[in-house]
């Protein structure tokens, strides 16, 4: 009955939806066109505009015709990266393909921006920086390339934009337009936090350099052996001893067993109510797995919105320089509340064991009263408005 | 080589295009008006423009362009003022001019916006010579519709054709020209690896051509079937819509414009006084033509005339007395006209108000009216009443059985009627008799005791006709006196009643109404009366919106003719006088002398037709040859594409397999054994076989064994394309 229902509705709406399809396709010319077809009308009055009337006629029937005909049919795939920080321009390669049997001519590829202002909605999490671009066919079963700029205005992982695909043949009477949804998902990284954003940033930069600094000197390098030195080997210390005795150039060989992993835990708990709280927490995850990389130390990051088995330090095998699953992980990184976060981060911290670990946190302290061990650095991010905080007060760490 | 043409073809620059577009629009504006030596110094002036804008900006490209000092506003500002002064100018130019020609406001409204959209697009190249813009094509579209009312195309089915199929190429070019442009130049940059594949360049300009030529023979069929539908929707539109036109127009100067048709009594009284001096007809004969038909009108009903064929809007026994027919030209013409207009025209042979069948033909005495009509005023044909044919330039006409040309006479050029002495005898039928005798009820006891008493004991119709005429000439006055009815009387039996000063409408519906009470079947008749001659050439006639007129005819039962009589004050019937010598000299309005003359001379046969020649006629050719090769290329481009195997990206043997694989499929199919997406060769072989035995007890052995030959195929096959090579045929 309600298929019935359904069916009679789109029936008796359909003039209205073809009228209304018509108005969309139409273009200058084809407006032109149809007020001269309307004035050419005259001729039942005896005026001789027949052929006028004729060839506007022709025009806008056939135009249309046409244009719904050769309606491009194409197949979508993308080229991009998996992940781009936040506010960072992102070339796409779209690849369209042809899967018509007839070409795709005149077709002007947009990436669909919402207009903005029409309703409270979030704003569009990526957006095209760049307007349309025009190909002028594919031929059937062809492909074409089409490079576009993105920007990622949102963290989080997010589908892409769809594509429309405008046809303007023939002869640009009438547009023809494909939405192409995209099912691509692309992970926008939280942004790198950086020294001039805001005085509390700079405290915690130079919090996060303090600590990683002191993890580096702080503990002790094992001396492993003596080797002969070869060309392009690192030196950080000759054994002229051993040079002397043996006449040739002798290194000594260290290795720091205690720094080969690093926990980052990010406690994402009780932010529901604070959004940048939470933005400048990931950010300065992100700012703190980038330095952990460029210092070459292994690093397995825990967010904790994840569950607990996601973590697991033996299971994350990357080298130092990999640092893209991380940042994924804060971009999908979300609010889970107080308990759930404690929970899950003092199991977490029980995996790590005497390994040093950096815990990223709006809290003091996790509300649990077990003290979190002598291995673990956490960094507090003042969930308050950070504008409010002097900067001679921007040092806000609490050491355990 | 495809491709290199369209490339040659399509590389022409925009600029190069857009200023031929132009130079069209140009000749177009420039042969309706007759304005050629200004249009053509204006759009001079404007490739010179171009020109020199385009050399500088060859020269200063290196250099850094400066950016424009005068603000948005202030740009804007100076177009407005630069529109508005092109409009005002050319508007002012225009009327000086056309109004010294002729009063007629909607001519010289067509010839003043004519010019001025034709002068706006050449500003408009002007300023943007490489990318045009949209404004163009509105502009180009009015130009031509502009040229087209005021007379510069045929009115023929062949003229009008052309127009249109110009106005598809210009229209389709312009817009794909402007449009690609202003995409890549806003915001819709041209994808840098667009052109990779430019393998296939051709074939975007190929489907262009193609669309064009499709679009341009619909257009033509379009014209055609319009051509045909056209006359009946006109007079279904006009009769469903008469009352409200003519409530419209009354009062309203717009009557003028056109041709009297005078169904409203009183709308020939606001014709003579809107624009009495525009010359409505221009006639070249020997002598005076006189009354010259325009409309005729069978049934009055309060204050109104209609034509009886356009009250048949059912299919009563008398529609088939009534409706219009059609007739097809016996041969071309054979008269000369005062001036070579182009195309030769078609003589029409016309019945004398029938169809021919119940009309006597007498050996008659021809002479010739050579007719101008302005075609802005509308495409009314305008002849004597005792015409015996015409000669207009036409396929066909259709003509009402009152002897009124309806439609089918491209009235742009000149038409020629050839005139009787007399109208040919024919008899009347008892279905038309009644029309003809029509009397409304309401005013029907009045008119007759008014006729009784001026026609009583009178027996002949022309006799009545005489005594009426009289009745209205002696006793009653002219004047253009506008006199209203009370309420709810008919203005006829007001006038009748109180003798108030009247026009001729009143005194020819009258004078119709009168008869037909009194048995004389008759007729109410609208034209014009041509008795004007030019100063400087006797031959050429005149007659202006003043010389509008109202008369009546009447027919009369024992000659078995219809004859005019007009009973307005001061008037007097006028037609072609006749004496011996016109019968003698004339014969049947062939001038044989004339055409043995240029039978003579081939060479100026020769010279006849090249003139003969008009420039539709030619495009219009090139439109009909130019489709035939387009569609030949299109069918080989399809063929070498689609169909043919060894010009297709799919290898010969890779289609040889394929077509090979789809004839087993078929053949399994009819055993239910169709091959899945999902399924190899082997695993649909092993199925094939599987069936083969499972139906054992089901199906012949036959079957059995083509199943098992299939099966063995499948694997042959599947093993030969692995190897690239052609499978074998299944026996």
């Amino acid at each position: 009955m309600r298929h019935l229902v359904v069916t009679i509705g789109k029936v008796l709406l359909s003039p209205l939806r073809l009228l209304l399809s018509i108005r969309r396709s139409m273009t200058a010319s084809s407006v032109t066109l149809l007020l001269i077809g309307i004035i050419s009308l005259n001729i039942v009055w005896g005026y001789p505009w027949m052929g006028l009337f004729a060839a506007s006629l022709t025009m806008l029937v056939a135009g249309w015709v046409i244009s719904r005909v050769m309606r491009p049919n194409l197949a979508l795939d993308f080229s991009l990266p998996n992940s781009v920080p936040v506010d960072q321009p992102l070339p796409v390669t779209i690849h369209l393909r042809n899967r018509s049997r007839l070409p795709a001519m005149d077709l002007m590829v947009a990436v669909i921006n919402d207009k903005a202002g029409r309703r409270a909605r979030p704003s569009q999490a990526i957006r095209s920086v760049d307007g349309r671009q025009s190909v002028s066919l594919i031929r059937p079963d062809g492909r074409r390339d089409v490079v576009v700029s993105l920007i990622g205005s949102r963290r989080g992982i997010h589908d892409l934009p769809a594509i429309s695909v405008e046809s303007m043949f023939p002869f640009h009477l009438f547009r023809s337009t494909r939405r192409l949804r995209a099912v691509t998902q692309i992970a926008i990284t939280p942004r790198l936090m950086t020294g001039d954003d805001d005085p509390l940033a700079k405290a915690l930069l130079d919090t996060l350099g303090g600590w990683s600094y002191r993890l580096l000197a702080g503990d002790a390098l094992d001396y492993t052996g003596s080797r002969e030195y070869q060309v392009g080997m690192p030196v950080r210390r000759w054994d002229f001893a051993s040079w002397a005795r043996l006449g040739r150039p002798i290194v000594r060989e260290f290795q720091s067993p205690s720094i080969q992993s690093v926990s980052i835990i990010v406690d994402t708990g009780g932010l529901e109510n604070d959004a940048d709280a939470l933005e400048r927490l990931l950010s300065l995850a992100a700012t703190a797995v980038n330095d952990l990389s460029r210092k070459q130390v292994r690093a397995a990051l825990y967010v904790a919105s994840e569950p607990v088995a996601s973590y697991a330090p033996s299971r994350h095998p990357q080298s130092t320089t990999e640092t893209e699953p991380m940042l994924i992980q804060l971009a999908a990184a979300k609010v889970v509340d107080r308990d759930t976060a404690d929970k899950r981060i003092r199991e977490v911290l029980d995996h790590v064991g005497q390994s040093p670990a950096l815990l990223l946190s709006t809290r003091a302290a996790l509300d649990s009263d077990q003290p979190i061990g002598a291995n673990v650095t956490m960094i507090r991010i003042d969930a308050a408005q950070p504008k409010r905080v002097p900067a001679t007060r921007g040092r806000k760490p609490a050491h355990a | 080589m495809l491709e290199r043409i369209a490339k040659s073809i399509f590389s022409i620059q925009p600029p190069a295009v857009f200023g031929l577009l132009l130079l069209t629009q140009m000749m177009f504006v420039a042969s309706t008006f007759n304005t050629w030596l200004p249009v053509s110094c204006f759009y001079a002036l404007a490739v010179l423009w171009v020109l020199a804008r385009a050399r500088s900006e060859t020269l200063s490209a290196d250099a850094i362009q400066p950016r424009h000092a005068i603000p948005r506003v202030g740009v804007w500002l100076l177009l407005f003022l630069i529109v508005v002064a092109i409009i005002a100018a050319t508007i002012m130019w225009r009327l000086s001019e056309t109004v010294r020609e002729t009063t007629n406001f909607l001519f010289a409204g067509s010839d003043s916006l004519a010019h001025v959209a034709f002068f706006l697009a050449l500003a408009v190249w002007a300023a943007r010579p490489r990318r045009g813009h949209v404004s163009m094509l509105p502009l180009g579209m009015i130009v031509m519709l502009l040229c087209t009312v005021a007379g510069g195309v045929s009115s023929s089915l062949a003229g009008q054709t052309t127009v249109g199929l110009a106005a598809c190429v210009g229209f389709t070019i312009g817009s794909q020209l402007i449009a690609t442009i202003r995409q890549r130049r806003e915001g819709g940059r041209r994808n840098a690896r667009d052109d990779d594949a430019s393998g296939v360049t051709w074939m975007g300009p190929l489907f262009a051509t193609l669309t064009l030529s499709m679009i341009m023979m619909i257009t033509t069929a379009v014209a055609n079937v319009t051509d045909r539908v056209l006359p009946g929707i006109q007079s279904d539109l006009q009769r469903q819509l008469q009352v409200s036109i003519d409530a419209v127009t009354d009062n309203n100067y717009v009557g003028g414009m056109r041709y009297v048709s005078g169904s409203r009594l009183g709308s020939i009284r606001d014709h003579l006084i809107e624009n009495p001096e525009e010359i409505a007809l221009r006639v070249y004969a020997d002598k005076a033509p006189g009354y010259l038909r325009g409309t005729v009108f069978d049934l009055y009903n309060t204050r109104r005339w209609y034509g009886a064929g356009d009250l048949a809007n059912d299919q009563n026994d008398r529609s088939g007395l009534i409706r219009d027919y059609s007739l097809e030209p016996a041969g071309l013409a054979q008269t000369t006209l005062s001036a070579n207009f182009g195309r030769k025209l078609k003589r029409f042979p016309l019945a004398g108000g029938d169809s021919g069948a119940n009309v006597s033909k007498p050996g008659v005495a021809i002479q010739t009216l050579e007719i101008h009509n302005e075609p802005i005023k509308g495409l009314t044909v305008f002849l004597p009443m005792s015409t015996r044919w015409i000669e207009a330039s036409s396929e066909e006409l259709l003509v009402s059985r009152n002897g009124i040309v309806r439609s089918g006479v491209d009235v742009s050029r000149p038409y020629v009627a050839g005139v009787a002495e007399r109208l040919p005898i024919e008899t009347m039928d008892a279905g038309r008799r009644e029309i003809f005798l029509d009397v409304p009820k309401q005013i029907a006891p009045m008119l007759e005791n008014v006729t009784r008493s001026i026609c009583d004991q009178q027996a002949t119709a022309r006799v009545k006709a005489e005594s009426i005429s009289r009745y209205f000439q002696d006793g009653f006055e002219y004047g253009l006196n506008r006199t209203r009815s009370p309420g709810g009387v008919d203005p006829l039996e007001h006038f009748l009643n109180t003798r108030h000063i009247a026009h001729c409408e009143y005194f020819a519906s009258a004078t119709v109404l009168m008869l037909r009470t009194v048995g004389v079947p008759t007729r109410y008749i609208t034209g014009y009366v041509v008795d004007e001659v030019n100063d400087e050439d006797n031959r050429l006639w005149y007659a202006r919106n003043r010389d509008a007129h109202a008369w009546v005819e009447a027919f009369d039962d024992a000659s078995g003719q219809w004859f005019a009589v007009e009973s307005t004050p001061g008037r007097r019937y006028q037609t072609l006088v006749w004496d011996d010598a016109s019968a003698a000299a004339s014969g049947d309005g062939s001038s044989s002398n004339l055409e043995n003359e240029d039978r003579t001379s081939y060479f100026s046969e020769a010279v006849g037709w090249l003139f003969s020649i008009r420039t539709t006629d030619s495009l219009l050719s090139i439109f009909r040859l130019a489709q035939l090769p387009l569609f030949c290329v299109l069918a080989f481009l399809l063929w070498t594409k689609y169909l043919k195997p060894g010009a297709s990206h799919v290898d010969l043997i890779d289609q040889q397999s394929l077509k090979r694989l789809g004839r087993v499929d078929r053949r399994l199919r009819k055993w239910s054994l169709v091959r899945r997406s999902d399924e190899t060769l082997y695993q649909f072989a092993q199925r094939v076989a599987d069936k083969a035995e499972n139906v054992a007890h089901a199906a012949s052995p036959d079957q059995r064994r083509a199943m098992r030959s299939a099966a063995r195929w499948y694997r042959e096959y599947a093993d030969a394309r692995y190897q690239g090579e052609l499978p074998p045929v299944l026996p």
